[in-house]
């Protein structure tokens, strides 16, 4: 079954149900003032007709013959009021009603001279249907017979209240249209600063210009400092951390040099190895914390000496590396970061898949260079992971841990540099294939 | 050029004690007379008293730094300077080597190759101790350009041909001795203390001689560069400029 959101997820839908809500709610309390208002107006102005009726039906009764009494009494009947003359005490059909004291009141104010006078009223249901109701009544003259009376159209004006209240509906209506306008408009700034605050983390800073209402101002204010304060914790971060790179290469150096006095050539070269194992991740990390500071310029450089001189240097300590591409691809690329990333690429090929075939080429407008290993790949769910820094997938990779797990956040690094990408992908037939893929600035097929 | 006929007098200002008396040994160890200073105020005052035939750096001292102290020695000497910094990121590298060091390297030092570098600066200040007040360490031939110092080698249409460090120097002994046999043996003493060029054999050499052939060999003219002499050693052919 599905539930109906009554509230709104947005603000604007919010604040525009509250205004509906408020204004209702207005409406509500105007429509019933102006009802009562209305109601007043309306029982003084009929016990004020009634009062003067009364005092002229007086006035006749006290001068003319008796004979003429009932006659004359009946000729003062309006389209509104019905007057007649009893001899008896009326039957009071109506019941009481708290409106019978206010009439009374103010029949009493508007002739004070009536209040000398025996008096009694009722409201009488007319028709159940509509509230119809009519007020009668009979005034005793000293000794005699009875003025009685009875209105003659219904007690309230609906038609008045009605039309009233559809002006005030209207207004309403009004009010909130234009009161969802302006919120609409309100809430765009607000808008725009989710939007914008989204964008935090993913680049450079988002800059929050500060304008707008108070409170807005205040957010992008707040935003902007949180900004600074979170980049300073960094910097703080990544300055202490590489001082502690720094300051451990020196007993590092130490321990590489008293090993030259160790007697025992095996050990000694186990230990040669540790020392320079530590001293590549020294390294790693070091490049990996520099990595955001952008240095030097591109430099023409022949790729394939680049590459080569990489395999042959892997070669040489024992890996099984093999350069495919051309004798002589030039480029204009940012030269010791290059190194680096592909550096990085063919250790990990001849650590992880046994084996770097290394081919590069131009294609369209983009200089690619692959590194394809015979490993045993990595899990195509991790494969987006394994580009972020200190991530270790040695699950997938054998399990030989070795490094900080920089080598491909550093490769990344430098395709970002060239605006390039580091393409990740398990081939078909087995095993890793890491290109980078970097838009050509002025390379140039080999020659 | 034969090294050994006079220990060569090196100078090593590094503060750190442990790492001052152990790198004095191995240069010791290699035949060198090496004097360690704590301090740019030591290494002013040895200097008052004798003369160093080379000299390295660490670039943080307390007090004057490296960079200060390199500016102050080349304002009064030619003593070939090599660097050394923990900080071995490219901008110390470059301001290292506009201030006029001929050589840097990055710590953590690799004993092998810091023995390498001292050999390859001392023997390119021997054969050619004018180089200095000519130029800035950079070297022509056949349009090509070695910068000795930055460790780059620009191929005649300038592209930056990447070269490992064995076959630099390699490359920086024959360029050296252009036009002249030169033997194996003395190419081989370069290449034997570089601890990745494996059995350290005869053939090691004439495997970094067939990666640099076919490295200039894309060039025009680039494979007759080196050429070899059978049975003695290889020839640099073309003549060189500074």
């Amino acid at each position: 079954m599905r539930v109906i959101r009554l509230w709104p997820a947005g603000f604007t839908g919010r604040v525009t149900l509250v205004l509906l809500g408020a204004i209702l709610v207005q409406f509500l309390a105007a429509a019933y003032l102006l009802g009562i208002g209305e109601r007043h107006l309306q029982q003084a102005d009929l016990a004020r007709r009634i009062a003067e009726q009364l005092v002229v039906a007086e006035r006749v009764i006290g001068a003319a013959p008796p004979a003429d009494r009932a006659r004359l009494v009946s000729d003062l009947s309006t389209a509104h009021l019905y007057f007649s003359l009893e001899e008896e005490k009326p039957p009071l059909s109506g019941t009481s009603h708290p409106m019978v004291t206010d009439v009374r009141a103010e029949i009493i104010r508007w002739e004070p001279a009536l209040a000398a006078y025996e008096m009694q009223f009722a409201v009488r249901t007319a028709r159940q249907v509509g509230f119809v109701r009519n007020l009668e009544g009979a005034l005793h003259l000293p000794g005699g017979p009875w003025i009685y009376f009875r209105t003659q159209q219904p007690l309230l004006g609906w038609a008045v209240i009605v039309s009233t209240m559809i002006w005030v509906g209207l207004t309403a209506a009004a009010v909130l249209l234009f009161a969802a306008v302006m919120v609409q408009t309100l809430g765009a700034p607000l808008r725009k600063l989710a939007s914008h605050a989204d964008q935090i983390g993913t680049g450079p800073p988002v800059h929050f210009a500060e304008n707008g209402p108070k409170e807005l101002r205040r957010v992008a204010l707040a935003l902007n400092e949180m900004q600074a304060r979170i980049a300073a914790l960094i910097d703080e971060r990544t300055t202490a951390l590489a001082a502690v790179g720094h300051d451990l290469r020196t007993p590092l150096a130490r321990l590489r040099l008293r090993l030259s006095a160790v007697a025992d050539t095996n050990a000694r070269a186990a230990a040669e190895r540790d020392v320079r194992e530590m001293e590549d991740m020294l390294s790693a990390l070091l490049e990996f914390l520099n990595g955001g500071e952008e240095w030097g310029e591109r430099v023409k450089t022949d790729l394939a000496s680049l590459l080569q001189v990489i395999v042959e240097e892997a070669q040489d300590l024992g890996g099984n590396a093999e350069y495919l591409g051309p004798a002589k691809l030039v480029a204009n690329v940012y030269f010791d970061d290059l190194r680096r990333a592909l550096v990085n690429l063919v250790d990990n090929a001849v650590k992880y898949g046994g084996a770097a075939h290394v081919d590069a080429w131009v294609e369209d407008r983009f200089l690619i260079i692959r590194v394809d290993d015979y490993g045993p790949g990595i899990d195509s769910e991790i494969l987006g992971a394994v580009k972020q820094p200190f991530y270790r997938a040695d699950q997938a990779r054998g399990g030989d841990t070795h490094g900080f797990g920089l080598g491909l956040s550093i490769a990344e690094q430098v395709a970002r540099r060239h605006d390039g990408e580091l393409v990740l992908a398990n081939r078909p037939e087995g095993g890793l294939s890491a290109s980078l893929k970097l838009p050509r600035s002025g390379s140039q097929p080999s020659a | 050029m034969d090294l050994t006929d006079r220990p060569r007098r090196i100078a090593l200002v590094e503060d750190d004690g442990a790492l001052r008396t152990l790198l004095s040994r191995t240069l010791r160890e290699n035949g060198f007379e090496a004097s360690g200073y704590r301090s740019g105020a030591e290494l002013r005052a040895a200097l008052e008293a004798q003369q160093f035939d080379l000299v390295i750096l660490d670039i943080m001292l307390p007090g004057t730094n490296g960079l200060d102290i390199c500016r102050w020695l080349r304002a009064r000497s030619h003593v070939p300077i090599i660097f050394m910094s923990a900080r071995g990121q490219q901008t110390d590298r470059i301001v290292g080597l506009e201030l006029g060091a001929d050589d840097f390297l990055p710590k953590p030092i690799d004993p092998h190759e810091l023995i390498a570098r001292v050999r390859a600066v001392l023997r390119r200040w021997e054969s050619h101790p004018g180089e200095r007040t000519e130029s800035t360490g950079i070297v022509r031939f056949d349009g090509w350009s070695m910068d000795r110092r930055r460790r780059e080698l620009t191929a005649p249409d300038g592209s930056r041909v990447a070269v490992s460090s064995a076959e630099f120097d390699l490359l920086g002994v024959l360029v050296d001795m252009p036009q002249r046999v030169v033997g194996r043996e003395l190419l081989l003493e370069q290449a034997r203390e570089r601890p990745a060029s494996g059995d350290s054999s005869d053939r090691s050499i004439d495997v970094l001689i067939s990666r640099l052939r076919r490295k200039l060999g894309q060039y025009d003219g680039g494979r007759d560069i080196i050429k070899t002499v059978r049975g003695i050693g290889y020839v640099f052919t073309p003549s060189v400029t500074r």
